[in-house]
């Protein structure tokens, strides 16, 4: 088994503990990313630390990738799309199209990581992103703290005072199809809130939402410290419909004030939009090509999977990097278990 | 009194604080020529010793790079590096130095521009004496 | 990337490798059902397991399970496939009735006494896998006769695949109360969703009372509007409902929080309930407390502490791996994801009969300066450090210290250290280096840079 050879499709953090661990089992892997560089979404993402950290594990996903680049074991197939998957007799068959023409590779089993893409906040066309400069999803947010290191108004480059965020953008939503929960936002979002208002402490959260999901152990911790914040205001109802009033600044809301239940106009000086995840559609083609099927959200069903081939990490559905991680460890057991079986 | 171009020490855990520098460095931010760094495998190596040694040595200040609290490798290594800071602190206030001459500072790996707003603040502290 | 900066870095030593022999076997100990999962999983991959779990039998092991098993057919797949898998593999060592009592020592060289029969056997193995479950308690707020646990609940419904089609259905009117105390566990949102969806098919009224309704678990948002179709009825609280003896059963009455406003709040009453079920508090089980506590594994509560990078099942101390409530409370499935998760980590330190370690990265200590003060032993993160008898006398030694041909001082575990240099950097005696990046490269970095 230790003379074993394992594709990897997807770069991500997924992709990238599952080359962890095989190689550290011994084995040979090739891990293929369509990007130029791998890291996956993750390596836009941005600590959340206030004066502790918070647990939301990017520096564990900064670190894979930085000792996945360092292994000798493993074979990085960077800027390479996967155009289709083949079983032959005794191995597989994993036929990629890059720059420098179309290559084939082949290995004793194939996991599939190849992911998630966010939703596209456009969609939500009521909330008005790419319209308002001021009105960002969490993944801007996360780029703009990992780069910059503050949260400012991209219109004006100010620290926003009053935040809004709108929980699930394109997840427990049946009017776009998507009826599942992408299950990180929530965190994600709270880490991010909280360090809006450790590094602004005259700054106010809104946060908007209709039933806040843990992440992990010892999240209450988090969830604690925002209800004994005084600034910052949960309210269990999603606004629908973000504008601006000519000559006004701000973004304006019809929100609910939940002492009386009246809904009333209220300035913002910034919205972020918790969007989720969504299965990544252009591979379609690449998973019949294996013989995968979708389940009921759209995501790679598991069990549709034969046998040699497997799913780790957001693939198979929303999963933050923790479980992500985790996921991919239970995989690369099965794995070894298969190439145990087969030798 | 005020000093221009400190010579400033940064014990940087192999963790946090030298990822956190050259992340700084991938981002394209100037950082002052007096800052020496220095990596050690965890915050928690950074001894008294080193501590004053630098200060022995004409460094102004001397900087701890670890990690947040609950996010050490090796469990408590930051907590101990910052109980230690504190007493350090505490000795040099008794000996008539500024306690400013030594800090600690959490950072995470990706945080360059934290990394480089926190050398920036702790040379102006410098500055204005 | 390089800036203008003076740099130390840790120098780039290249590793000295050291085989070492590390037998390709486990102790796997608790009495949660993963156990079977991490048994299963560490013995499909060749390793040779112990099993050990206070119950008669295997199919014991699965018996809190059994009532869930009826409801949701995953769990009931996965946990009797697991129950025959280990029932019929020969080379896991299955020894039942008995209690993992003391163990001591570190990766590649554990060793633990097992209770048997009120006989003592003593097993070595190199690595081991615990998942325990925790003690549920009903928060005091609703301690009374009234109320039940969802153990205690589930516990009911103890009978083989459809034996509740053999009984008349015990609840006609049912509240499961959720997140009173503990809010981040997602376990008792699944299991009220689905235990109560199934009651549901038996003609029992069913509501569920919660503050947030986890959805964030595969299929749940599904699940939770078709229950919602089907007619279980879900409601937000934010101030604990109150409970009454009432009408013909149990009054619960509380402010439903979905309502828009908070001065003219929405007050519910459900009268007649034949059934309360409340979200226990997950208590460490004492046998997981004691042996954390042997194998000094910082805790947190008794529960499985810090650890850094905190992969799920994962302890501070190499070779030991956690699942089930040793490491959090998990829906059934999702439990089983994390134990399988945790022998994987497992396998690496144990699968391959040998293992090469690294052993410049390292501290040492000097024996002849070692005062053996044991600072250096209570800070170790990882417990890699014990106190042995191989030095020379030196200045430390006082009269009356006992003779012999070597004398005591700290000796690091090359096997299990990390090199973090933490026990180099609080030896009062200045008797610990490490071997990798010794004091001198700092102090000559310093003074050739600063002066």
């Amino acid at each position: 088994m230790s003379d074993a050879h394992v594709i990897v499709v997807g770069g991500g953090i997924a992709g990238i503990a599952c080359a962890d661990e095989l190689a550290q089992a011994g084995l040979k892997v090739t891990l293929i990313e369509k990007e130029q560089e791998i890291g996956g979404w993750a390596a836009d993402y941005c600590c959340k630390a206030t004066d502790q950290c918070n647990r939301c594990f990017v520096c564990v996903s900064d670190k894979e990738r930085e000792g996945v680049r360092a292994t000798s074991g493993i074979t990085l197939v960077t800027g390479a799309q996967v155009s289709g998957i083949e079983k032959n007799d005794s191995d597989y068959a994993v036929k990629i199209s890059r720059a420098a023409g179309a290559e084939e590779f082949h290995g004793d089993a194939v996991i599939l990581a190849t992911g998630f893409t966010p939703f596209d906040a456009r969609k939500k066309g009521e909330y008005g992103y790419g319209r308002y400069a001021d009105v960002l999803t969490g993944l801007d947010l996360e780029r703009m703290l990992r780069e910059r290191g503050n949260a400012f108004k991209p219109s004006n480059g100010m620290p926003p005072k009053s935040v809004a965020f709108i929980q699930c953008v394109g997840s427990r939503d049946d009017s776009i199809g998507h009826l599942y929960c992408s299950k990180a936002c929530c965190a994600y979002a709270l880490r991010m809130a909280r360090v809006i208002r450790h590094q602004n402490p005259e700054s106010e959260i809104f946060f908007f939402y209709m039933d806040i999901q843990p992440a992990g152990r010892l999240f209450d911790e988090t969830l604690k410290a925002c209800e004994e914040d005084p600034n910052f205001h949960f309210i269990r109802a999603i606004p629908s419909k973000i504008y601006q009033y000519t000559g006004k600044p701000g973004l304006m809301m019809r929100v609910l004030n939940t002492e009386t239940g009246d809904l009333e106009e209220q300035f913002f000086d910034m919205v972020v939009l918790s969007i989720g995840m969504e299965p990544r559609e252009e591979n379609a083609v690449v998973w019949e090509s294996a013989g995968l099927r979708p389940s009921d959200e759209g995501f790679l069903d598991p069990g549709s999977a034969e046998e040699g081939i497997f799913l780790a990490g957001a693939v198979s559905g929303p999963k933050d990097i923790e479980r992500s991680i985790m996921d991919a460890r239970q995989t690369v057991l099965r794995t070894l278990q298969y190439l145990e079986d087969k030798s | 009194m005020g000093i221009n171009n400190p010579k400033i020490v940064a014990f940087c855990c192999e963790e946090s604080g030298m990822p956190a520098y050259e992340h700084a460095l991938s981002l394209g931010i100037e950082l002052p020529e007096g800052l020496h760094v220095m990596a050690l495998p965890c915050g928690g190596k950074a001894e008294t010793g080193y501590l004053m040694k630098a200060l022995d040595n004409g460094a102004d200040a001397v900087m701890i790079f670890a990690c947040y609290e609950g996010n050490c490798k090796y469990v408590r290594g930051n907590i101990r590096a910052e109980k230690r800071v504190g007493y350090l602190r505490e000795r040099l206030e008794k000996i008539g130095m500024s306690p400013d001459r030594i800090v600690f500072c959490p950072v995470a790996p990706a945080s360059g521009a934290r990394f480089a707003e926190l050398v920036r603040r702790e040379v102006e502290l410098l500055r204005e004496g | 990337m390089s800036g203008r900066q003076a740099v130390l870095r840790i120098p780039d030593v290249k590793p000295e490798l050291k085989e070492l022999e590390i037998p390709r076997e486990a102790v796997v100990s608790g009495d949660h059902p993963v156990i079977l999962a991490m048994a299963d999983g560490l013995a499909s991959m060749g390793i040779s397991v112990t099993l050990v779990h206070p119950f008669g039998e295997i199919e014991e092991i699965v018996a809190p399970l059994r009532g869930l098993m009826e409801a949701d057919d995953e769990v009931s797949r996965k946990y009797a496939f697991l129950t025959e898998k280990v029932s019929n593999n020969k080379s896991i060592k299955v020894m039942g009735l008995s209690t993992l009592v003391a163990v001591e020592g570190w990766w590649g060289n554990f060793t633990a006494e097992i209770l048997q029969d009120g006989k003592l056997a003593t097993v070595k193995a190199p690595g081991l896998a615990l998942a325990y479950r925790g003690n549920p308690k009903v928060p005091e707020a609703f301690s009374t006769d009234d109320v039940k646990g969802f153990s205690e609940f589930l516990g009911q419904f103890d009978f083989r695949k459809g034996g509740m089609k053999k009984v008349p259905n015990p609840v006609k009117r049912i509240a499961f109360v959720l997140d009173v105390e503990k809010r981040d566990e997602k376990w008792p949102s699944v299991t009220a969703l689905r235990f109560g969806t199934y009651l549901k098919e038996f003609g029992s009224q069913v509501y569920i009372l919660c503050r947030d309704f986890k959805v964030s678990v595969d299929d749940m948002e599904r699940e939770y509007r078709m229950a919602r179709e089907a007619g279980v009825m879900i409601f937000k609280y934010e101030d604990l409902p109150t409970i009454q003896k009432g009408g013909q059963g149990i009054r619960l009455t509380f402010r439903d929080a979905s309502a828009v406003s908070r001065e003219k709040p929405l007050e519910v009453t459900l009268e007649d309930l034949d059934a309360v079920v409340v979200q226990e508090n997950i208590l460490p089980a004492e046998e997981q407390v004691e042996l954390l506590a042997q194998l000094r594994i910082p805790s947190e509560g008794g529960f499985v502490g810090p650890n850094n990078p905190q992969f799920t099942g994962r302890t501070a101390k190499k070779g030991v791996v956690v699942g089930g409530d040793t490491w959090y409370p998990e829906y059934p499935t999702d439990a089983m994801t994390t134990a399988l998760s945790a022998s994987q980590e497992l396998f690496k330190w144990v699968g391959k009969g040998t293992y090469k370690i690294d052993v410049e990265r390292v501290a040492e200590v000097d024996p002849s300066k070692c005062a053996t003060c044991l600072t250096c032993y209570r800070i170790c993160p990882h417990d890699s450090i014990r106190v042995e008898r191989y030095g020379e006398r030196n200045v430390y030694i006082t009269a009356g210290a006992k003779e012999g041909p070597t004398w005591e001082a700290a000796r690091v575990k090359v096997e299990t250290c990390n090199g973090c240099g933490l026990c180099a950097s609080e030896c009062p005696a200045k008797a610990i280096q490490l071997v990798y990046y010794p004091d001198m490269e700092v102090y000559d970095f310093l003074e050739g840079n600063l002066r």
